[in-house]
């Protein structure tokens, strides 16, 4: 079945497993480690998929629920117990100043980024943490991607790190992990002979593959993480 | 996660230092700190591995290509 969504395509879940991103269960335990003391914080997994992180959080003591659009990931995520809901990460369905722990990977790009920042600072009590995963681009422009992925809204990191700080967040530690990216498609490379076959195999197409193959070089996508706070209002 | 087995068309390879059949074996590829575990042509004997031309020249090379950041 083809779609026009890469994190939910065949070829992508097959490979990257509960997970649905690249870096997987490592670069999540980073975060969660930088995050700070996590035992009986109120932690959000926003964009929380199939609950492989919601798990992670659970482990290091956090009260965690997770909300995505997904109604099929929910379902697998609810069956493992998690608790999860349906929700825009743009209107989230919280009061103000409620969580110690907003977790975010690989589902930023995908939505109204400055929206959706707003809210993460809304729901946070002054103070409270901002974990952030997703790609960034290192070349010179995002690209024309033929998906939606998180590929296609992906700027620059000097613009990732001024929407943070203008959303009133202190940012604390920014690092770039493009390798484990890049270790991702070396394996979908392997597994599909090149990048064109792997993006043949999740379009359906010849040409949009060679699109999102262009775009790849003319982007450059990396990968960073960015631990933040709510900056206290005085 | 299973390997990815890499069979040449022709299985019929020996190794000419020991003299033993090439069978698949799981052999692991590293380069620039990455590792990739798949099933290659090897040795039972020294664990030579046979990497054919169309592997290295097509999936290797895009590999090392995408690892150099080129």
């Amino acid at each position: 079945m083809r779609t026009n969504e890469l994190y939910a395509s065949p070829p992508v879940r097959k490979f990257l497993g509960p997970a649905l991103r690249p870096g997987g269960e490592r670069l999540t335990r980073l975060m969660l480690e930088l995050a700070g003391p996590l035992q009986g914080a109120l932690a959000l997994d926003a964009g929380c998929g199939c609950g492989a992180s919601l798990a992670l959080l659970r482990e290091h003591g956090a009260r965690a629920v997770g909300l995505d659009l997904n109604a099929s990931f929910l379902r697998e995520a609810g069956d493992k117990g998690a608790r999860v809901a349906q929700a825009d990460l743009a209107d989230l369905p919280l009061p103000d100043a409620c969580l110690d722990l907003v977790l975010c990977e690989c589902v930023w790009n995908l939505t109204d980024k400055e929206r959706v920042l707003a809210e993460f600072r809304r729901v946070l009590r002054p103070g409270g943490t901002l974990a952030l995963a997703d790609i960034y681009a290192r070349g010179c422009r995002s690209g024309d991607w033929p998906v939606r992925c998180c590929f296609a809204q992906a700027t620059d990191l000097q613009t990732v790190m001024e929407q943070v700080a203008g959303a009133g967040f202190e940012i604390d530690v920014v690092e770039e992990h493009t390798e484990l990216l890049k270790k991702t498609a070396a394996d979908f490379v392997f597994r599909h002979g090149s990048l064109h076959g792997f993006w043949q195999a999740v379009t359906g197409d010849p040409v949009l593959a060679q699109r999102a193959c262009d775009a790849s070089r003319v982007s450059k996508p990396g990968l960073f993480m960015l631990i933040g706070h709510a900056r206290k209002v005085t | 996660m299973s390997s990815l087995t890499f069979e040449p068309k022709d299985m019929n390879w020996v190794c000419e230092p020991c003299g033993e059949a090439l069978e698949l074996g799981r052999v692991e590829l590293t380069y620039l700190g990455n590792s990739f575990h798949v099933e290659l042509p090897v040795c039972a004997k020294c664990g030579a591995v046979y990497i054919y031309e169309e592997l290295a020249m097509g999936r290797i090379f895009e590999v090392e290509q995408l690892l150099e950041d080129k």
